[in-house]
């Protein structure tokens, strides 16, 4: 492959990334096919030491989206991270996509029917003392209070149970790097068998 | 079974070109190039890294505080020399320590003897 057709291919996976963080990553390989060309390397002789562009390029995309997971605990982030991970196209990935969907929305369902609850809470708790129900307004209060603590805590629960699914996911994603971690097996020679 | 290992790398070799990176960085500055080039020869070519490896890995170690880089103009070619930090330093006395223990430990039981630690 030469470089312009490598380059090309590598500029387009990376296509949709922040501007500068696409200029960072393509003057990292420029620069390397430049030292490889003072070295008296051929450009073929380089691509094919750099890997496949396309690989790299989803790699690249796939380890920015799981860094900004790891550095903040967002919803956006988190999304980012679960498409980060699915955009790496490996098959045993996609294998798991339906139960990563399962899991999805009963997760959400269930957030949907605790902030439900946590509603309800909030209406007996303001409500309730005024409409005449059995016990007296202190019952209907402390009812609305409990509802609504219950929900939070649900809430709390389900985030934290979110989080280690994302983690999990992360931890798995980054088993398929081929590039970017030391691809030792096509590349031996000799010495480990 | 077969496939799905094969298309994972073994777990084991994660930190190792860490391990390198920050050692070869100890005795002097480098350049990315450099560096692959260098791993491969200082380790009779056993290690062989996908060469577009170092680049990840050496921007996530200077975010991490273990590097620190300039750059330079070298022949018309622009170079980013990286060169090894305090905490850098520290990293890998770290990692190498923790190196020589698993693989001390692992080559007794590879032998078929036990590890006996603390000596």
């Amino acid at each position: 492959m030469t470089r312009q057709a490598f380059m090309a291919r590598l500029r387009e996976g990376l296509r949709g990334l922040p501007p500068a963080a696409q200029a960072d990553i393509v003057a990292d390989y420029e620069n390397h096919f430049n030292e490889g060309a003072a070295a008296g390397r051929s450009e073929a002789d380089v691509a094919s030491g750099l890997g496949d562009p396309g690989r790299l390029a989803r790699e690249l995309r796939a380890e920015i989206g799981l860094k900004r997971w790891e550095e903040e605990r967002s919803p956006a982030a988190g999304a980012s991270a679960i498409f980060a991970v699915l955009g790496l196209g490996a098959i045993d990935i996609l294998v798991l996509l339906p139960i990563l969907m399962g899991v999805g929305s009963a997760i959400f369902g269930l957030a949907i029917a605790d902030v439900a609850i946590f509603f309800a809470g909030g209406v007996v708790f303001a409500a309730g003392p005024f409409s005449g129900l059995p016990g007296g307004a202190g019952a209907a209060v402390l009812a609305g209070i409990g509802l609504m603590a219950g929900a939070a805590s649900m809430g709390a629960v389900l985030a934290i149970i979110t989080v280690g699914l994302v983690n999990a996911l992360v931890w798995y994603g980054r088993l398929h790097y081929r590039l970017l971690k030391p691809a030792l097996e096509p590349h031996v020679s000799g010495g480990l068998q | 079974m077969a496939q799905l290992m094969a298309s994972t790398n073994p777990a084991f070799m994660n930190g190792v070109p860490e391990l390198l990176v920050l050692r070869l960085l100890r005795s002097r500055e480098m350049y990315g190039y450099e560096i692959v080039q260098a791993i491969r020869e200082e380790t009779g070519e056993v290690v062989n890294l996908a060469e577009g490896v170092i680049y990840p890995l050496l921007h996530a170690l200077e975010r991490g505080g273990a590097l620190t880089s300039r750059r330079t103009a070298v022949n018309g070619r622009s170079r980013i020399y990286y060169a090894l930090s305090p905490r850098g330093v520290s990293r890998l006395d770290e990692l190498t320590g923790l190196w020589s223990r698993l693989t001390q430990a692992l080559h007794q039981v590879i032998k078929g003897e036990g590890y006996v630690p603390g000596v």
